[in-house]
Order: structure tokens, then sequence, then C-alpha cells
């Protein structure tokens, strides 16, 4: 193997990799004689130290005051429940009440929207109201899907533990537990709808999160990975990134859906 | 009260996720400056900063405490950095179609001695184009090195690469930046 400060005899000089390597490290006595009597290697080093040192003006904007109270409050509240209780059991959870009341929302403008058949005849015009209700859910269910990533990434690359048979995933559950409802809802409303495209990503989502409720909050390894191997073979982490991706800059009337 | 590292942690795992709190406040001004050097932006690094910490949790019991629980959490921040450029990168190129990207040439182009631009912000510019167009992995394993000081074995480590390619990712980050910074370096 060659020596990080072997000089590049062919050449007369030290490569790249060699003066790298100098950056870090007290040069070997070949080395330094080599630099001694080389004024382009000198030269080479001092331009990457020079790089180096250019690079340590590069700093991080400072943290307002206040930064770690926000982060905390941010974080607390995406935080997984450690334990079950009665409560949060019975309880329908936060995200699930929004979820609701926007798919209410929804619902109530799509039927007050739904011209009859004399009004069609008359306003050839699309509904503003409607495509208002579009844009809500277009909104909701990115945040939703955001969460849902965030979730299957965590179960996609779970690694369990050496000589482990049951993998641990009551943490994961809660949260699938809690997608779950809004994602019933939010398939409802764009099937209600007719956006065919994100109904058919959501009810994707939901099998998936349906059969991470009903598993043992202990999941057997291979079931695991059997599961890790859907989630790749299906491709829905992706297409859910697509779709969070495309929504902000997304003016097309078109479901982002219907792009993949 | 102990409120050492490894003391809340323990706390944590014995159901207090209050005591959580002691552990994103002391570390997550430090996590977010490794994740804007990795990613770029404010906004990305806020985003891994509140992922790191999440999956830390999530993943609390893995955490051994013979190693430093910081040197473990900036080892899932290096992870989820790179996580979010790929997808980034991955999702543009998809895009946009635009894969081969010359960016040296980009960033050579950019004219060095642009009046307009003070210095200090042209160097900031020059060093934030030069360091997005590194890989993930390059610009991940040049930031543990130079920024955090991590060995190339700890770096190896962090990312679950070979040695060698946490040695060669950093050592083509040098070179790619030092290529693409001569300009600036050469009129300092």
């Amino acid at each position: 193997m060659k020596n990080d400060f072997e000089i590049d005899h062919a050449a007369g000089h030290l490569g790249d990799d060699e003066i790298i390597s100098l950056l870090h490290a007290k040069p070997s006595s070949d080395a330094e004689q080599h630099l001694s009597s080389c004024p382009r290697c000198r030269t080479e080093l001092d331009t990457y130290r020079r790089t180096l040192e250019a690079l340590q003006h590069w700093t991080a904007p400072e943290c307002e005051v206040g930064y770690e109270a926000r982060l905390w409050a941010r974080i607390s509240g995406a935080l997984p429940r450690t334990k079950r209780t009665f409560w949060t059991r019975v309880a329908v959870p936060a995200f699930g009440i929004a979820a609701a009341v926007v798919a209410i929302a929804l619902v109530t403008l799509a039927i007050r929207n739904t011209p009859s058949e004399q009004q069609q005849s008359y306003d050839p015009a699309p509904p503003k109201a409607s495509d208002a209700s579009h844009r809500i859910l277009d909104v909701a269910v990115k945040d939703h899907f955001e969460r849902t990533s965030r979730l299957l990434s965590e179960l996609e690359k779970s690694t369990p533990p050496e000589r482990a048979h049951l993998i641990d995933i009551s943490g994961e559950q809660d949260a699938a537990s809690d997608l779950l409802a809004e994602n019933r809802l939010y398939r409802q409303t764009a099937e209600q709808q007719g956006d065919r495209p994100t109904a058919d990503l959501l009810e994707n989502v939901e099998q998936l999160l349906v059969e991470l409720d009903h598993s043992p909050s202990e999941m057997p390894a291979p079931q695991l990975e059997n599961l890790q191997q859907r989630l790749s073979d299906t491709d829905v982490l992706f297409k859910l990134k697509v779709f969070t991706s495309l929504h902000p800059d997304s003016n097309s009337p078109q479901s982002p859906v219907t792009q993949l | 009260m102990d409120t050492t590292d490894p003391a809340l942690v323990a706390r944590v795992l014995r159901g207090e996720a209050e005591a959580f709190r002691f552990l994103v406040e002391r570390h997550g001004r430090h996590v977010f400056q490794l994740a804007f050097r990795m990613t770029g932006n404010a906004q990305d690094a806020e985003d891994v900063v509140q992922e790191t910490f999440l999956r830390a949790f999530r993943h609390l019991k893995r955490y051994e405490s013979r190693s430093l629980f910081s040197t473990w959490l900036y080892r899932i921040a290096a992870n989820c950095a790179v996580d979010l450029m790929r997808t980034q990168r991955h999702f543009t190129e998809h895009s946009k179609g635009n894969p081969g990207h010359d960016w040296l040439s980009e960033v050579t182009a950019r004219d060095p001695s642009a009046d307009q631009l003070a210095f200090s912000g042209q160097v900031r510019d020059s060093i934030q184009c030069a360091m997005e167009k590194l890989t993930p992995q390059e610009r991940t394993a040049f930031v543990l090195r130079h920024y955090e000081g991590l060995t190339v074995e700890e770096i190896s480590s962090t990312l679950g690469i070979g040695l060698n390619a946490a040695k060669h990712s950093v050592f083509r980050a040098v070179r790619k930046l030092r290529r693409a910074l001569e300009p600036l370096v050469a009129s300092v």
C-alpha cells in the first residue's frame, strides 16, 4: 500500500493526497526534505492551508436568544408518547381533531358548491370555493405526509439490536395509530373531491399504517424486515417526498401525485 | 439532582420525558451549528436538528453510556443531514433532469473581483457555493473532520462507511474545495 507521504517520483512532486495528508500530520523526513527543496510542492501545500483557513471563516449564524426554548417547544410536540394510558387511548389526538375539522369543512364546502345540473349549464367556470377546498386539502395532506414520512423513514432504517428477535416498535405504533385516524379522513375527503391520485397515495399509506397499528408492540425481526422490504419496493416514501416537495411550487390545478 | 447526560438519559428511559428537555437545551445549539455547516442553510439545519432529537428520543435505548451522548447525537445529526441532502439531490435531479450539472465551472466562473460584493460576503458566498456542490458524504465527512475534529476512524464509524471511503471522502472534498476556492484564495 502506498504510504501517505511517499513522493511520486514519476512526477517528481508530492501528489494531492500526500499534500492533503500533511495538513493534519507532521511530515515524514522524506516529505520534509522534499518540501524544503521543491517550491512547487511548498506552494501547493500553502494553497491547501490557505483554503482551509478561508473555510474556518465560514460560520453558522448565531442562534437567537431563546432558541433552546423554541426548539424544545417544537420537539416536545412531536415526541412519541412513551406509554399509552387509558386516557391517551380514548382521547382523540390533537392532530386527529384538526384533521376532522378540516375534513368536515372540506366536505361541507364541496357539498355547498356542487352545482345542480341547471346551474352547471349556466356557469361553466369551476366554483372558486371548490378550488379553495382543494388547496386546504393539499396543505393538510402535505403536513400529514411529512409526519408520515418521518415515521416510515424511521421504520425503514430501524436495525434490530444484535441477536434481538423482537423489536420494540411501541413508539412507532403510537404515532401510526394517530396518523391512521387522520389518514382515513383525508382519503375520504380526497375521494369526495374526486382527487383520485391523492386518494390512491393515501390508501397506500393507510395499508402500511393499519399493519403497523395492528402489529404486536414487539415485532419479530423477520416481520420488520418484511415491512421494510415492502416500504422499499412500493416507493411510498419517495412518493410522499415528491408530493411534499412539489406542493409549494405547484400552481397546477392537477394533483402533484399525477406527475409521478 | 444528577443532570449529567447519562443520568438524564436514564430518567427519560424510565418514562420521564421532560428530562429530555435538558438534553435538547444543552446540545441543541451545537447540533444546529453542525447541521448548518452540513446543509448550508438555516431552514434545512432546523429540520435536521428537529429530526435528530426525534430520532435520538425514539432510539434512546440504543445509546450506550460508555460513549459520550454528544458524540452519539452528532452521529445521528450527520446521518440526518446526509439523508436530507440525498433526498433533496435525488428530487432535484429527478424533477429538473439536471444530473450532470457542471458545478466547478459555475463556481470558478463567478467573478471574484465583483465590486458589488463586500469581501466577507464574497468569501461566504463562494464557500457556500463550493460546499453545496460536494456530495452529501464528502460534505459531511469534511465537516466532521475539519470543523468537529473527528479522526478518519471516527468519521468511518459515524457514517457507517469503510476507513478508506471516509479518508477519500475527506480528500476529495478538500481537493474540490481547493480548486473551487482557488481564485478566492489567490486574491487574498
